[in-house]
């Protein structure tokens, strides 16, 4: 008797104690996470090295575009079978436009619309078509899309602070020029560069697509160009210093700079940067209708008007115009 | 007699940890993986919807409005909670929830310097909410995803563990009955006595624990698998939904922000409507969650959702028509108006009817789940109790004819 007494002691207390066994967890070792700041979408760093330079090319003049009409058509009267009157039928003028600079072409957050200096061009020419500058369908679209979407047909042309350069002139057709810029840097208030000379080994932004960033690759002091897909995108890499500079039109850098007051604009001018408005090479007649638009508001004082409007400067004189045939 | 003893204490043993291992993962399943899983699925929810609220509003002209304002801070907090919930209780998702918690807060701050410079009129603000979207895509999301992936094979294991034949005691308690039949025979053998009492009350006893293991077994693989089906399956199958819904909707509003050069959203959104609803509109996920769903709340709650998803599809062409026509205003009223026949209307009944469907099931799957727990009640005490009942009642017996010889 005693001895079942034992064995069913030990047996429950053997029982119990294993059932009550539970697997212990080792504390996992915990890797120390490190901070890491987010980029903008579609960066690259360093930039793709460019194809065939900006500047190299000096066989064609970028002031000489097609002589306009004696006179011009009346708004909603234009040639039959011309560029225009496919566009009059349309019933809009597509453009393309940036919503990313400041001044030129930029998304007013108030007002939810596109508005600046390209734009009030861009319905100067839809005015002289349909009487309405309102009748125009403004597409934003990136730097690097500006020559595909002319060539392809997607918009009617593109009024996008565009520099006109022998290169270009092989794939699109330029109007005369509407705007004169040049090239300079903006960096923060604190930095010592004064201009593209001091930035050596430095990374410098740019949109992709652009000039600007052809020109960054080819200066001599060899800075690191960094390609974003906006300009908006290279200020933001600014402000998170990500970036030394920023280097591309004055126009364009004025309107970055309006949004960051720790930011100057240094240097002078290192390149000359027309601007024209981009149009598919097979419409030479809308080439010609637009350079009479150009002359008009040249003449009639709406093109200082604009300026004043944007820039908030009294213009300077025009940009030369000349034609070639 | 030592080896009834040592079968009987063998089985008892065994039995015994089976038990406890299948109750500590079915406690797991009621309020770790199985709660977990949802956590997750919601983080994902909640962080998939501030960014498409935030893109929302990017297109509202001024400042953005009050209401959407309130449901990108909603969705913040619940993306936060739950992220605090997840880190307390999941000790696999640590990777993950790292890069959730670190991140979050960089979103945030970069969405707050977006709304400070569309307040100033400075498109610079526009950057950073792309910006911000990228991170949410390229790093939040897939962290969200992974956490979700892990707690479910988490819900997984626990399930199948908590289901699993107990083999092993089974067969030992087996082998005690055989042990003890054998004994009791050759004892009425040899004392000319028919039955042994001891041994027959071990027989019993051992034979009572060994139904009653495998009975509970039963009844615990029985729920545990429904609560699967029928709960965690579907609760899969209407994330997706969930997610692919969102998807669309924020595509639907990055197409429009992107004016011009959104064609690849535009894209998306489309593959996600043929993902959802096929090219028929009768076909997709909704009609295999359809399939699916047994309860008639739940069933009713997805026609609704295939109807309202067929509605917006109709509304978002006629939206194209205005965006591809050059009226930008009309399109832009349409993704982001109040009117029944605005896309919003849609969207939001659409949430809604997902939010009940899921709930049901969560509240099924949990009834599930604690009647699992239940069928399990008192195994253990009993187990223990009838195997040392057995030990001890066979021992007296044989003890006592032993005693008997000597």
């Amino acid at each position: 008797m005693r001895a079942a007494f034992r064995v069913m002691a030990v047996g429950a207390l053997t029982s119990l104690a294993m059932a009550g066994c539970a697997a212990s967890a080792t504390p996992p070792t915990l890797p120390a996470p490190t901070a890491q700041a987010p980029l903008p979408q579609d960066v690259s760093d360093p930039a793709k090295p460019p194809s065939g330079s900006a500047a190299g090319d000096t066989s064609c003049d970028p002031y000489a575009s097609l002589r306009p009409p004696a006179s011009l058509p009346s708004p909603g009267k234009m040639p039959s079978g011309s560029t225009m009157a496919r566009i009059q039928a349309r019933g809009t003028l597509k453009v393309g436009v940036d919503q990313n600079t400041f001044l030129f072409g930029y998304r007013d957050p108030s007002s939810g619309q596109i508005v600046g200096f390209d734009i009030d061009i861009a319905r100067e020419v839809a005015k002289a078509i349909f009487g309405d500058p309102n009748k125009i369908q403004l597409v934003a679209i990136t730097a690097a899309q500006r020559i595909p979407y002319v060539t392809d047909g997607t918009v009617d042309m593109v009024v996008d602070t565009m520099t006109v350069n022998c290169a270009r002139l092989k794939q699109v057709d330029f109007s005369t020029i509407y705007y004169d810029a040049g090239q300079r840097v903006l960096v923060p208030k604190d930095s010592n560069a004064t201009g593209i000379n001091d930035l050596a080994n430095r990374k410098v932004c740019a949109a992709s697509g652009s000039t600007s960033i052809q020109n960054i690759a080819a200066a001599p002091s060899r800075p690191i160009p960094v390609a974003v897909a906006d300009w908006t995108d290279c200020l933001v890499m600014l402000q998170q210093n990500q970036v030394a500079a920023i280097s591309t039109d004055d126009t364009i850098l004025e309107g970055l700079a309006a949004q960051d007051p720790n930011t100057k604009l240094v240097g002078a001018p290192f390149t000359d940067e027309p601007y024209g408005i981009a149009i598919a090479q097979n419409n030479t007649d809308l080439v010609r209708f637009v350079n009479g638009v150009l002359e008009k508001i040249r003449v009639n004082g709406r093109w200082a008007a604009i300026y004043a409007k944007w820039l908030q400067v009294s213009a300077p004189a025009a940009p030369p115009v000349r034609y070639r045939d | 007699m030592a080896a009834i003893i040592v079968a009987g204490l063998a089985f008892g043993t065994v039995a015994l940890t089976g038990v406890a291992q299948r109750g500590s993962a079915i406690s797991d399943v009621r309020s770790s993986s199985g709660p977990l899983t949802v956590t997750a699925q919601s983080i994902y929810r909640s962080l998939y919807d501030a960014d498409a609220t935030a893109a929302a509003a990017f297109l509202h002209a001024g400042a953005e409005p009050a209401d959407m304002r309130q449901r990108y801070e909603n969705d913040v907090v619940a993306a936060g909670a739950g992220l605090a919930e997840a880190a307390q209780s999941s000790g696999h998702g640590y990777a993950a929830i790292t890069v959730l918690s670190t991140n979050l807060p960089v979103y945030t701050g970069l969405i707050e310097t977006a709304r400070t410079d569309n307040r100033l009129g400075y498109p610079v603000g526009g950057a950073y909410l792309r910006e911000a979207s990228g991170l949410m895509h390229a790093t939040i999301l897939p962290a969200a995803a992974s956490l979700y992936h892990t707690e479910t094979v988490r819900l997984g294991d626990d399930s199948n563990s908590a289901g699993s034949f107990p083999w092993l005691a089974a067969i030992l308690g087996v082998a005690t009955l055989v042990l003890l039949a054998f004994t009791g025979r050759y004892l009425s053998r040899l004392v000319k006595r028919t039955l042994n009492l001891g041994v027959v009350g071990g027989f019993a006893a051992i034979l009572v624990a060994l139904i009653w293991l495998i009975a509970a077994w039963g009844g615990v693989a029985t729920n545990v698998h429904a609560a699967k089906n029928s709960g965690s399956n579907q609760v899969e199958m209407l994330a997706q939904i969930r997610i692919a819904v969102l998807e669309a909707r924020a595509d639907e509003s990055l197409t429009l922000v992107a004016r011009g050069s959104g064609g690849k959203y535009e894209t998306d959104f489309n593959q996600m409507m043929t993902r959802l609803i096929g090219k028929t509109g009768s076909g997709g996920l909704l009609a295999s969650a359809q399939a699916e769903a047994d309860d008639p709340g739940v069933r009713s709650s997805i026609g609704a959702v295939a109807a309202d998803l067929r509605s917006w599809l109709t509304a978002h062409q006629k939206l194209r028509g205005y965006d591809d026509t050059g009226n930008y205003g009309l399109a832009v009223g349409m993704a982001i108006g109040t009117r029944s026949a605005d896309t919003p209307a849609f969207f939001n009944r659409i949430d809604t009817n997902i939010d009940d469907a899921i709930a049901t099931l969560g509240a099924r799957f949990s009834d599930r789940a604690r009647s699992a727990q239940s069928a399990m009640g008192g195994l253990a005490i009993g187990v223990s109790v009838l195997t040392v009942l057995a030990i001890a009642s066979a021992a007296f017996g044989l003890q006592r004819r032993i005693a008997e010889y000597r």
